[in-house]
C-alpha cells in the first residue's frame, strides 16, 4: 500500500530549502561579493525556512515531528549497519540514519543563519544585528560561518549519497517521495497522524513576527556607524574636483598629511584659505576612521595612507577589485578607479554594502 | 475708500510678485558687475590704455589648446568645462560632473569674487601654466556672459 507521509508544506519547505542552499552555497563559494545580495536574499529565507520548521517539529505531521529526527544512537548503528549489508529495513517516515541527518543538517543550517546574520551585521552594518556586533567579533564570526558552510556542504553531500544508496538498496525512489508525497508501506500500516489543525497559522504567525522583529530590529542605529554630521564647506571645497570622500576612508594621521599639502595635492592645486583649510581638518580628523566601526574604515581607513595617497593602491583595495577589469575603471561614466561613488552608489555613507554596487555600462 | 484701497493692495502685490524673481537675478548680475569692475580695476592699473573687455578673446583663451598645460591629455578650458559651455561639462582626470559655465545656463556664474579667484589661480596655472592676467579674467567672464 501508499502511504501520505510528507504533507505538502514539508516538501515545499524542502525544496525551498535546497533552492536557498543552493543560492547561498553558489554566491558564498564562487561568486566575487557584489553577488552577495543574494546570499543575503536567501540567508533571510532559510532564516524563515527554519522557523517553520520548528513550528512544524511540534505540530506538523506525525513523520515530521521532532522524534522522527532524533532516533536513540543505537538505531542509527544499527541502521548504517544493516545498510552497509546492504538490507536495510524500510522506514515509513525518516530511517534512523537518515532522521540524525536531518537533525545535523538543521543544527548546522541554524549556526550557518545565525553566524551569517552576526557577521553582516558587524561588517557591513546590515540585518537585524547590526545594531549591537562590532567588527572585531563579526570578522570571528565569520570563520565560524566558514566552517559550518563547509560542514553543510558535506552533510548535504552525504545526505544525497544516502537517498541514493537507500532508494536503491530499497528499491524506492525516496527523491519522488519528497516530490509527491507518497510513499511505500507494508500492509495495514497505519494512516500519519496528520498535522494539527493550528500549525498552519501558528507557522504563519511565527514566520511573520520574525520576520517583522528582524526589520524592527535593522532599523535601529547600527553600532559604529552613524550619519555624518555635515559640514557644507567640506562639500564646497573637496567635492568639486572629485566625490567628497568619507572621512572614515583615512585616518587622523593620513587626513593631516593630505590637508598640510593642499597646494601640491595629487598634482593639482586645491589650496585654500587657512582658517577654511583648518575648519575642514578638523572635521576630518574629528570624524576620521578610528571614529567608525565600518568594514571600510578597517581595511583602508586605518592602514597607512600608500606611498601616492590613492586608496587604490592599498593592497586590500586591490585584492577586492580584482575581478574587474582595469578597462571597466576607463569607462566614460567611470574614468577612474578613485571615483568609488560612480560604482559604489553608498560611497558617500561610508557602508560600501554589496547591494549598493552598481557597475556603469560602457 | 475700499476700492481705492483693493487697487492699491493689487497693484502692490503684482509689482512684489514680478518683482521678487527679477531682484534675484539682479542680485546675480550686481554680484558679476562687481567680479568685473574689480578686474577692470586691475586691468586699468596694469595698462593704462585698457579700454574693455572682449568676448572674443575670452572665447579664444577658452576654447584654444595651449601647450603649456601641466598635463598632455588636458590642454583647454573647455576640456573640463566643455565645448559648449551652456551644457554640464566633466572634470577631465576625475570624471567629475560640472555645472554649465555660461551664465545663460548657470546665472550663479562669477557672482563671488573669492570663488572665482580661487579657480583662476588654479586653472590657469594648470592649463596656461601661469596665473591669468586681469585682462584674461574679464575676457573670460565676458564671453561666457555672451553665452
Ligand atoms: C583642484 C581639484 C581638487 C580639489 C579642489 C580637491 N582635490 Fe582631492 N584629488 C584631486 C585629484 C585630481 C585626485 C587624484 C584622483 C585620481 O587620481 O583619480 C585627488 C585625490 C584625493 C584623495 C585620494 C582619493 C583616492 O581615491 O585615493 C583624497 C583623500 C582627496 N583628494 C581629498 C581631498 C580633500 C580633503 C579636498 C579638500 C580640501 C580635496 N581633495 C580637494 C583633485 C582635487
Ligand atoms: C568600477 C567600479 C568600482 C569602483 C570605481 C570602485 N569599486 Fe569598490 N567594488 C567594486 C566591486 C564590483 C566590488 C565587489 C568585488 C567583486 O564583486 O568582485 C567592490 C568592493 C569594494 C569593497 C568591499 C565591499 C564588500 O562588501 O565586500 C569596498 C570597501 C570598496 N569596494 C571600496 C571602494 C573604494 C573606497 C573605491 C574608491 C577609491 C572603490 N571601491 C571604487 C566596484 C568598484
Ligand atoms: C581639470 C578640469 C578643469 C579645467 C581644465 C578647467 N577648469 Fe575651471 N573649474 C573646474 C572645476 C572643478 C571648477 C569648480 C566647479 C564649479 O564651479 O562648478 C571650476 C571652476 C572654474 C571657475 C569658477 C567659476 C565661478 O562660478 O566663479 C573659473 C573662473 C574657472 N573654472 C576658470 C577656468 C579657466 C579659465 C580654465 C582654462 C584656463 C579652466 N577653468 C579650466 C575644473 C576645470
Amino acid at each position: 500500500m501508499r502511504l501520505r507521509v510528507w504533507d505538502l508544506p514539508t516538501r515545499l519547505f524542502h525544496w525551498l530549502l535546497v533552492a536557498g542552499v543552493a543560492t547561498c552555497a553558489v554566491t558564498g563559494f564562487l561568486l566575487p561579493s557584489r553577488w552577495l545580495a543574494w546570499h543575503f536574499a536567501a540567508g533571510y529565507l532559510l532564516a524563515a525556512l527554519l522557523v517553520f520548521r520548528l513550528v512544524w517539529a511540534f505540530f506538523g505531521p506525525e513523520h515530521s515531528r521532532w522524534p522522527g529526527f532524533c532516533p536513540k544512537p543505537g538505531a542509527v548503528i544499527a541502521h548504517v549497519r544493516a545498510v552497509l549489508a546492504g538490507r536495510p529495513h524500510a522506514s515509513i517516515g525518516h530511517n534512523p540514519a537518515g532522521g540524525a541527518m536531518i537533525l545535523a543538517l538543521l543544527l548546522t543550517l541554524t549556526l550557518l543563519v545565525g553566524s551569517g546574520l552576526l557577521t553582516v551585521g558587524g561588517m557591513l552594518k546590515l540585518g537585524p544585528f547590526a545594531f549591537f556586533m562590532p567588527y572585531d567579533a563579526a570578522m570571528a564570526v565569520k570563520e565560524l560561518h566558514e566552517a559550518a558552510a563547509n560542514l553543510l556542504m558535506v552533510l548535504a553531500a552525504t545526505h544525497i549519497l544516502g537517498v541514493i544508496v537507500e532508494s536503491r538498496l530499497l528499491r524506492e525512489w525516496l527523491i519522488g517521495a519528497m516530490l509527491t508525497g507518497w510513499k511505500r508501506a507494508p500492509d495495514g500500516s497505519p494512516t500519519p497522524r496528520p498535522r494539527a489543525p493550528w500549525a498552519a497559522p501558528l507557522a504563519a504567525l511565527a514566520v511573520a513576527a520574525t520576520v517583522g522583529g528582524g526589520m524592527a530590529l535593522s532599523h535601529l542605529p547600527k553600532a559604529g556607524w552613524h550619519p555624518l554630521p555635515p559640514l557644507p564647506a567640506y562639500a564646497q571645497e573637496c567635492g568639486t574636483c572629485h566625490m567628497a570622500y568619507h572621512p572614515s576612508l583615512l585616518s587622523a594621521d593620513s587626513w593631516r598629511q593630505v590637508m598640510a599639502h593642499l597646494d601640491t595635492h595629487y598634482g593639482e592645486n586645491a589650496g585654500l584659505p587657512p582658517q577654511r583649510r583648518d575648519a575642514i581638518a578638523q572635521w576630518l580628523t574629528a570624524n576620521a576612521a578610528e571614529q567608525w566601526d565600518t568594514l571600510a574604515s578597517h581595511r583602508l581607513g586605518r592602514a597607512p595612507l600608500a606611498a601616492d595617497g590613492l586608496l587604490s593602491s592599498n593592497s586590500w583595495w586591490k585584492r577586492k577589485h580584482r575581478h574587474l577589469d582595469p578597462a571597466v575603471f576607463q569607462r566614460a561614466a567611470i574614468k577612474t578607479s578613485e571615483n568609488c561613488a560612480a560604482c559604489h552608489r553608498d560611497a558617500t555613507s561610508g557602508l560600501f554594502t554589496p547591494q549598493a554596487i552598481h557597475i556603469p555600462a560602457p | 475708500m475700499p476700492i481705492r484701497t483693493l487697487l492699491t493692495c493689487t497693484l502692490c502685490l503684482s509689482f512684489a510678485v514680478v518683482l521678487a524673481p527679477a531682484a534675484w537675478a539682479d542680485q546675480n548680475s550686481a554680484g558679476r558687475a562687481a567680479v568685473l569692475a574689480a578686474y577692470a580695476a586691475q586691468a586699468r592699473k596694469a595698462d593704462a590704455n585698457f579700454t574693455g573687455f572682449s568676448a572674443a578673446r575670452g572665447e579664444l583663451l577658452y576654447s584654444s589648446r595651449h601647450l603649456k598645460a601641466r598635463r598632455a591629455d588636458i590642454q583647454a578650458c573647455a576640456a573640463c568645462h566643455g565645448a559648449d559651455p551652456t551644457k554640464p561639462g566633466e572634470n577631465a582626470r576625475t570624471g567629475r560632473p560640472i555645472d554649465p559655465v555660461a551664465v545663460s545656463a548657470n546665472p550663479k556664474r562669477f557672482t563671488a569674487l573669492e570663488n572665482t579667484e580661487k579657480w583662476f589661480g588654479r586653472n590657469c596655472k594648470e592649463i596656461i601654466g601661469r596665473d591669468c592676467t586681469a585682462l584674461e579674467k574679464g575676457d573670460y567672464i565676458t564671453y561666457l556672459q555672451s553665452r
